[in-house]
């Protein structure tokens, strides 16, 4: 397995960030500071470059910087003995993105080589929020592991709006509705076969994340339900015999789209039954588990970045958490306000995030 | 400060609307302009400002033509009972490069695309039909590009022709000639093989 180390990390212009350049360590990196620093902001810098999308959900608009008139992150990363540099961007309205100074001509190679998997504050939602959070679990999994399942993705999404807009003219034209049968059963199987396809070992990682770092026994299983099936023949027929209900409804029932990835805990429903500390650690296995298919199908071990986990997990997880991420061999990223927490990873490089910009810190004095 | 850079500044703002054009390459075009000879920026402008009146639609096709039939219309060697249906006039002017068809074109100048502002009620359906029936045509080809709205349009003209006595079929799509097939992206494989056809 082949790490993912970030060797070199540029932000300008992005939320409240201004001239941040960093050397970061192979293995551990801490962000000290005080609550709205930007800490979290340059996780998200990171993920942002390497995955294209904001873990807190932002627009770009929102990600551009209120004095600044454009945003942009470099990111530089090591893996197979290769480095390729990533740099990402944004004005308020666009998006450039260049991997090696080069437009990359299909997302798989520029999602190839920088996988990031982040675990944050709000991942309580994995657990207790809506389907469309786990789907977004899948994804984010998915567009690194399959090749064309992006590409897939954002197809089937097409015909999905132009379809449901025909259904939501006044008096809908039943020929053009169906003239999107065909593109939505090519791309919807295609994802469904994707998604079908990464759930087993999705469960297996993580139970085996729940029992190492939450010693917990409990059983949990995690299941893809698709109401759409993966074929394309057997999809287009469903699609046919469901279109009235759709005319009724007025937008299409049916297919990935509206699919859930249910968890349940010791055979209930975890949302239900699970306790706030449970839910945590539920969250975590997940995005473990993310960590571990990602590695087994690429062969290349993701970056980890860890945002506030102290407000998540009590001292002996994070102490178990550090112990697996050491011995994968990720470089791990962590977020703190408590020093005390930095010390857990005495190797670690430190750095001091204030008012946007960062600056190295000296070893903590705590440390062994 | 500097009122000579307006007019450059104006050319550039236009410049950097056509495809494939970026800030950077939009002025060096403006400052070669001013560079070379005032006969070429003339004839350049006056190429432009009546590209418009002398270029219009061929009657017929509505492929571009300076006459009132573009030259495929005109030409009485060309297959009128087969016809090629595009989205675009540089479609046309694609497959015709290729040498292999015989027909006539019908360019719809549109896809079905009703996110864009182009549903079923605005889709120049009319038009064709009138034409295959005024023309005899016995088989149409669909060529529209192999994107969502490309397929949803010949999905949907297949659907609306069934009726109008043609034979529809469409292109095939898959791998291109001279590729290997470890560089052919999956959705395009996917495609070549549900194409297969025995030999």
């Amino acid at each position: 397995m082949t790490p993912v180390r970030i060797t070199e990390l540029v932000v300008g212009g992005f939320r409240n960030l201004q001239g941040v350049r960093l050397t970061p360590d192979a293995r551990a990196n801490v962000l000290l500071g005080a609550n709205g620093q930007g800490k979290t902001s340059i996780l998200e810098a990171i993920d942002y470059a390497a995955s294209l999308r904001s873990f807190r959900g932002a627009t770009r608009a929102q990600l551009v910087g209120h004095e600044a008139d454009a945003a942009q992150v470099l990111l530089r990363v090591e893996g197979a003995g290769l480095s390729h540099e990533y740099r990402v961007k944004l004005t308020r309205t666009t998006r450039d993105i260049l991997l090696d100074g080069k437009r990359p001509e299909r997302a798989v190679e520029y999602f190839g080589g920088a996988a990031c998997v982040v675990f944050q504050p709000g991942d309580l939602e994995l657990v207790l929020g809506g389907p469309d959070v786990r789907r977004r679990l899948l994804d984010r999994i998915l567009v690194r592991v399959v090749d064309g399942y992006g590409e897939a993705l954002k197809s089937y999404a097409k015909a999905l709006r132009a379809r449901n807009m025909l259904l939501r003219e006044r008096h809908p034209d039943l020929r053009a509705v169906q003239a999107y049968d065909f593109p939505l059963a090519r791309f919807g199987a295609a994802v469904v076969r994707a998604r079908e396809s990464v759930v087993g070992e999705l469960v297996r990682a993580a139970q085996a994340a729940l029992g190492e770092i939450m010693k917990s026994s409990e059983i949990i299983s995690v299941a893809y339900r698709a109401k759409a099936p993966g074929d394309q023949v057997a999809y287009a027929a469903m699609l046919a015999s469901a279109v009235h209900n759709d005319l009724a409804r007025r937008t299409t029932q049916i297919g990935p789209h509206a699919d859930d990835l249910t968890l349940t805990w010791s055979g209930r429903p975890a949302r239900v039954v699970a306790s706030q500390g449970q839910t945590r650690s539920l969250a975590l296995a997940l995005r473990l588990a993310e960590l571990h298919v990602i590695e087994g199908r690429t062969k290349t071990t993701p970056a980890l970045l860890l945002d506030d986990v102290s407000s998540e997990l009590d001292r002996g997880r994070i102490e178990r958490l550090f112990a697996m991420v050491t011995r994968l061999g990720a470089q791990v990223w962590v977020t703190t306000t408590d020093p005390a927490i930095a010390s857990l990873l005495p190797r670690a490089k430190r750095f001091e995030v204030t008012d946007g910009k960062v600056a190295p810190a000296p070893p903590s004095s705590l440390s062994p | 400060m500097d009122d000579t850079g307006d007019p450059i500044n104006e050319l550039v703002r236009l410049l950097v609307r056509l495809p494939g054009v970026g800030e950077k390459s939009a002025r060096r075009i403006a400052f070669h302009m001013l560079a070379a000879e005032v006969d070429y920026a003339q004839a350049l402008g006056q190429s432009l400002a009546t590209l418009s009146t002398r270029v219009r639609r061929c009657a017929s096709c509505g492929a571009y033509t300076s006459r009132e039939l573009c030259g495929i219309c005109a030409d009485p060697r060309r297959a009128t009972d087969t016809l090629c249906v595009v989205a675009r006039p540089m479609d046309a002017d694609a497959i015709e490069r290729a040498r292999v068809f015989m027909g006539r074109y019908h360019v719809l100048h549109a896809l079905l695309d009703p996110l864009g502002g182009v549903g079923p009620a605005e889709f120049p359906l009319g038009a064709l039909i009138e034409r295959i029936q005024r023309e005899g045509v016995r088989e149409v080809i669909l060529a529209t590009p192999p994107t969502v709205e490309g397929e949803a349009t010949s999905l949907y003209l297949a659907e609306a022709l069934r009726s109008a006595g043609v034979t529809t079929t469409r292109i095939a799509s898959g791998v291109p000639h001279g590729g290997e097939l470890e560089f052919v992206d999956p959705i395009t494989l996917g495609r070549a093989l549900e194409g297969r056809r025995s030999l």
